[in-house]
């Protein structure tokens, strides 16, 4: 959810919802004071007309115009304080010749006399007190609310009133709140919904590259491509691109370094021993020499096959089928002379005819170090076993020994680099372990390290996909 | 015998060369391509030990242009890389064998043996290894100075393994080379057993489920 375009729409939603809010509450005002203004301002204008009748008649005539006048507009009128929701419709199913506007009908007018006497009241059911004062006066009573405007005809010796609903003003400001509020809404998730496709839009450069980071081998060091890009992405990517750079030529120059350093330590190494073996001294003072030599060499040896190993990656096999029998035959037919100097043999037992997909050079280096540490480790006299089956999707290669085996601790330390099983004996070098794993995790196999059942000694078991 | 040695590394070139006098052979030693090349070319040597990493002229230029100008003298190559690509570079250039350093001498003084033994086996016309003799020219066969009759896939047999000798011939070896015409013959274990049975248990190993080899 950190991501730059949730905060981005996130934010601009709060500041959306915040200007909604006040846009909303300021039209509210403005409109309502608006509208009492207008009401007021009609309320004082239809007083004036109506009390304009009993300028030009007399007393008498224009009080009894007065009452026929209300008689029919009381039969064609709505009930004035029926449910506010209500008068609309019930004006407008009443007279079809006469539409009107819902607005207009909730004037009401009373006519007092200046002694306190109601004259007329229409609706005949406005309950209330004789005008005091002239102006405007506000009842808001629980039974109702009404807005009045009282005048005061003094040649008449009249009172005037003319009232109207509060709620009708309420009523009014909502609805126009409400006609502001709906295409606001309407406007504002419509540009929310705009602004979150832009966004994503703008931002896909940015999504694939850190898709293209993502889906990318941790030793993939390539350039990331900084064609097509926005301008605030050229800099952050060509800098990546520079370090990447860097890191390629320091991995290389390292690989290049351990493999050079290995190759220039091979001949100086051979010609040591040529010397050696030619040395005119007793056995005993010979064999010490001999034996360093063999730990060096073994570890030139293995350190080369790491620095060939080390930067590869799965996806970057370069697989075949390879008839593995044939394969570990040869290669067990080149390690026979030597193993029979330490007086031990090797046996294959082959019991599958399938192929394996694998890269041939590695499987030969995992066959090798597994067969050569067997042949190291075992007692003179034993014969290593190198088996070869398959199960339902599995290679398995299994190398047995009879010598003196590992403990368990040993087994889990053994996977250590540059861990020697015996340090003061043998040559091993301790890397062997971990070219071994290295490879089974080129080919996404495993392995396991386990006790020759009855006899004791070491089994390792390989187990390598078969695609 | 007398070899040529080809290496630029003093102190690895007079090694060996100290070696392998120790061991009875005249070695001449170069430490350039083309000095090598020289005497490759004026007095051929029955054996060239060549290093590929000349500072020169490289070794398998060196190689190319010998063969080139028909030089068929058996070449050992010593490199310091043991990829594959290497080793295969090197032997289709025309090398015989090769040996990656370090090598210890006792190796070296058997690949040696064996590419003039194999080499010697196309002109010498007699192989002994023990009290067993085979003349070649007469393909006859004898053990202890009494002639011995094989049959010709047992004859063929017994002399691929002798040519082989301390090294594993894989069972897949033997059988592209002697019973081609007849790959599906069950016929190896058959032969060898014969050749047991008239020269002794001893004389060839088997190495279970990889192949046969007679011990140096």
């Amino acid at each position: 959810m950190r991501s730059i375009q949730s905060r981005i729409l996130l934010g601009l939603a709060a500041l959306f919802s915040i200007a909604t809010v006040v846009l909303l509450s300021w039209t509210w005002t403005t409109t309502n004071h608006e509208v009492e203004e207008l009401y007021d301002a009609s309320l004082v204008q239809f007083t004036r007309q109506f009390s304009s009748q009993f300028l030009v008649t007399d007393y008498e005539t224009a009080l009894s115009a007065l009452e026929a006048s209300a008689k029919r507009a009381e039969a064609a009128a709505p009930t004035l304080h029926g449910s506010e929701d209500e008068y609309e419709d019930s004006y407008s199913s009443q007279n079809p010749n006469d539409p009107g506007h819902h607005y207009e009908h909730h004037l009401g007018v009373q006519v007092w006399s200046h002694v306190g006497e109601r004259l007329l009241s229409f609706p005949s059911d406005l309950n209330l007190t004789a005008p005091q004062d002239v102006g405007f006066e506000t009842l808001n009573t629980q039974a109702s609310a009404l807005r009045m405007y009282n005048l005061y005809l003094p040649e008449q010796k009249l009172w005037v009133r003319a009232t109207q609903p509060l709620s009708i003003r309420t009523e009014m400001a909502s609805e126009v709140a409400e006609h502001v509020l709906l295409p606001l809404a309407v406007v504002i998730t419509g540009l929310i919904i705009a602004i979150a496709f832009t966004i994503n839009h703008y931002l896909r450069p940015l999504k694939q590259i850190s898709q293209e980071l993502d889906y990318r081998s941790s030793d993939d060091l390539s350039p990331l491509s900084s064609q097509q890009l926005p301008q605030e992405l050229i800099t952050p990517v060509q800098s990546l691109n520079r370090m990447f750079q860097r890191v390629a030529q320091t991995l290389h120059r390292e690989r290049r370094f351990t493999s050079d350093a290995a190759h220039e330590l091979r001949t100086p190494l051979a010609a040591l021993r040529i010397h050696t073996e030619t040395l005119s001294l007793p056995q005993q003072k010979v064999q010490p020499l001999l034996q360093g030599l063999n730990r060096m060499e073994r570890v030139v040896t293995q350190l080369l096959m790491l620095a060939r190993l080390e930067p590869r990656h799965s996806n970057q096999l370069d697989k075949q089928s390879l008839d593995v029998e044939r394969l570990t035959a040869d290669l067990i037919a080149e390690l026979v002379p030597t193993a029979l100097r330490f007086h031990v043999q090797i046996e294959l037992h082959t019991q599958t005819q399938t192929n394996l997909m694998a890269e041939k050079t590695l499987l030969e280096i995992l066959l090798r170090n597994l067969i050569e540490n067997a042949v190291r480790y075992t007692r003179p006299g034993d014969t290593v076993l190198v088996t070869l089956e398959t199960d339902m999707d599995h290679y398995l290669i299994t190398v047995t020994d009879h010598g003196p085996g590992l403990s368990d601790d040993l087994k889990i330390q053994v996977l250590q680099r540059f861990y020697r099983k015996n340090k003061a004996q043998n040559e091993g070098a301790g890397l062997g372990f971990s070219i071994i794993d290295q490879i089974i995790n080129l080919h996404r196999g495993s392995f396991t390290l386990s006790d020759t059942p009855n006899t004791g000694g070491l089994s390792v078991q390989v187990k390598l996909p078969m695609t | 015998m007398r070899l040529l040695l080809i290496e630029d590394d003093p102190l690895l070139g007079q090694g060996i060369m100290l070696a392998l006098e120790s061991r009875h052979y005249r070695v001449d030693w170069q430490q350039t391509g083309a000095d090598g090349l020289q005497m490759l070319q004026h007095s051929p040597p029955n054996l060239l030990i060549l290093d590929l990493n000349l500072p020169d002229l490289d070794g398998l230029e060196v190689l190319r242009r010998a063969r080139t100008q028909n030089i068929d003298t058996p070449v050992l190559i010593l490199t310091a890389r043991d990829a594959i690509e290497e080793r295969i570079a090197g032997l289709d250039a025309g090398a015989d064998d090769y040996l990656v350093k370090p090598f210890d001498l006792n190796e070296l003084e058997a690949r040696i043996r064996a590419l003039l033994r194999r080499a010697s086996g196309r002109d010498q016309e007699q192989i002994t290894h023990g009290d067993l003799v085979i003349n070649t020219a007469a393909r006859e066969v004898s053990l202890q100075g009494e002639s011995v009759s094989l049959g010709r896939r047992e004859y063929d047999l017994l002399l691929s393994l002798l040519h082989a000798k301390g090294r594993v011939l894989t069972r897949r070896q033997i059988e592209e080379e002697i019973y081609e015409d007849d790959p599906e013959s069950n016929a190896l274990e058959v032969h060898i057993h014969a050749l047991r049975k008239k020269f002794g248990k001893s004389l060839i190993r088997t190495i279970r489920g990889v192949g046969y080899m007679v011990e140096d």
